[in-house]
């Protein structure tokens, strides 16, 4: 049986091989990744903000208390610190304009990232639909088009493009329900 | 679906205005009757703006596999930076082991050969993208994994100054064992730990920084001579 998040945590002040460290970074680098990159918009940065995070993970195992925040809030709020860190290192440098995404200003950083944390939930709920259920919420929402001009543009019968993007719609609920999302 | 025999496919489409016009005003209209209907739309009716949050062609962001190698090579570093330090010895012991040292001292100098940290000894050789760059690697052991102390000359410095030293494990896997800055005049010195373990290991290379999960070129590589 899979040993829980704080056990790990627990562990690994101990922890010699790495083991405990690598079954914390599997679960958790992917998202805390995604949430990084579509904060600050730069894949190095994030990569950065990632090995920060496990290094904070390990270097303050001793005060993790988990009745006071699960493990993933505890990896979000040290990621949320890193990411605010890149971005005062940031601001210092010439700025990017062609990155509407980037942080704004300190007034501004906890909407932001709560907002990036949300285009990464929503990026990767979508990656979990199947194709097809992908193709018609493409070709209807951001495409624009109606049933009647995607069944023409794809050859499939109206009544399945209405179906089909009724079933994706809900499944695209599911997953979000499954992730805790709403705004 | 929303169980309406009638309308159930309509639901997703009108949700997304994606209806053509009359048939948004017919199912307005049927949505002010069925109960049923109406619960679903209502369910689906944020997901537009969520879905506003992102770009159509949006792609989760896939973890380079290095970075996984780099965040527990870091971790061993660190856990062997802070291993508990040995015990001291009592006094009446340090002055048996001076004289243990001189004699292991004088035996060094009569009989060339290893240190008792270093196991392991490489010569560096240019690649082409080494542009004439040379450099020695020697291998100890720590807890965890090896250390690398790395001199190196002649690096090229033009188009950054950035490099990772990698060990190309016996089964072909590179294991990283961090990065180095070379000096504005192309030498560098540096020590840093990769965790691969003795003998796993023959080849060492150094290469030009990594950028987006990619390799950086191969400035120099050699074998060890265990």
């Amino acid at each position: 049986m899979a040993s829980s998040d704080a056990t790990l945590v627990q562990r690994l002040r101990a922890d010699r091989s790495g083991d405990e460290l690598r079954e914390l970074y599997r679960r958790y680098a992917p998202e805390l990744f995604g949430f990084a990159t579509s904060a600050l918009g730069d894949r190095e940065l994030a990569e950065e903000v990632v090995q920060d995070v496990f290094a904070q993970l390990w270097r303050h195992a001793n005060d993790y208390d988990k009745r006071r925040a699960s493990v993933r809030t505890w990896l979000y709020a040290i990621a949320r610190n890193r990411i605010i860190d890149a971005h005062r290192r940031a601001a210092v440098r010439p700025q990017r304009t062609d990155d509407e995404n980037a942080l704004d200003g300190v007034a501004e950083v906890d909407v932001a990232l709560d907002q990036a944390v949300l285009r990464w939930q929503v990026t990767s709920a979508l990656s979990r639909l199947s194709s097809q259920h992908r193709e018609v919420i493409r070709l209807a929402h951001y495409g624009g088009l109606t049933m009647r001009e995607i069944a023409d543009k794809t050859g499939v019968p109206i009544g399945t493009v209405k179906s089909r993007t009724s079933y994706a719609l809900r499944h695209l609920r599911l997953i979000f329900d499954e992730m805790d999302i709403e705004r | 679906m929303s169980g309406c025999r009638s309308h159930a496919e309509q639901v997703g489409p009108y949700v997304l205005g994606a209806l053509e016009p009359d048939e948004m005003d017919e199912m307005r209209g049927h949505l002010a009757e069925c109960a049923r209907c109406a619960a679903e739309v209502r369910s689906l009716a944020e997901l537009p703006a969520l879905l506003d949050l992102v770009q159509a062609d949006a792609e989760v962001a896939v973890l380079s596999p290095r970075l996984e190698d780099e965040v527990l090579d870091r971790f061993v570093r660190e856990r062997a930076r802070s291993a508990p330090r040995r015990r001291r010895w009592p006094r009446l012991a340090i002055p048996a082991v001076a004289v243990a040292a001189l004699l292991a001292a004088l035996l060094v100098v009569i009989v060339p050969g290893d240190t008792n940290t270093a196991y392991a000894h490489a010569e560096l050789w240019s690649l082409p993208a080494g542009g004439g760059a040379e450099g020695t690697a020697d291998v100890a052991k720590v807890t965890g994994g090896t250390r690398v102390k790395l001199r190196a000359d002649h690096l090229p410095v033009t188009n950054g100054r950035t490099y990772e030293l990698w060990c190309v494990r016996n089964d072909g896997r590179w294991i990283n064992g961090g990065r180095f800055y070379a000096q504005p005049d192309g030498t560098a010195a540096a020590e840093l730990t990769a965790r691969v373990k003795p003998g796993e290991y023959h080849v060492v290379v150094i290469t030009r920084r990594s950028d987006r999960g990619m390799r950086g070129a191969e400035v120099m590589r050699g074998k060890l001579n265990y």
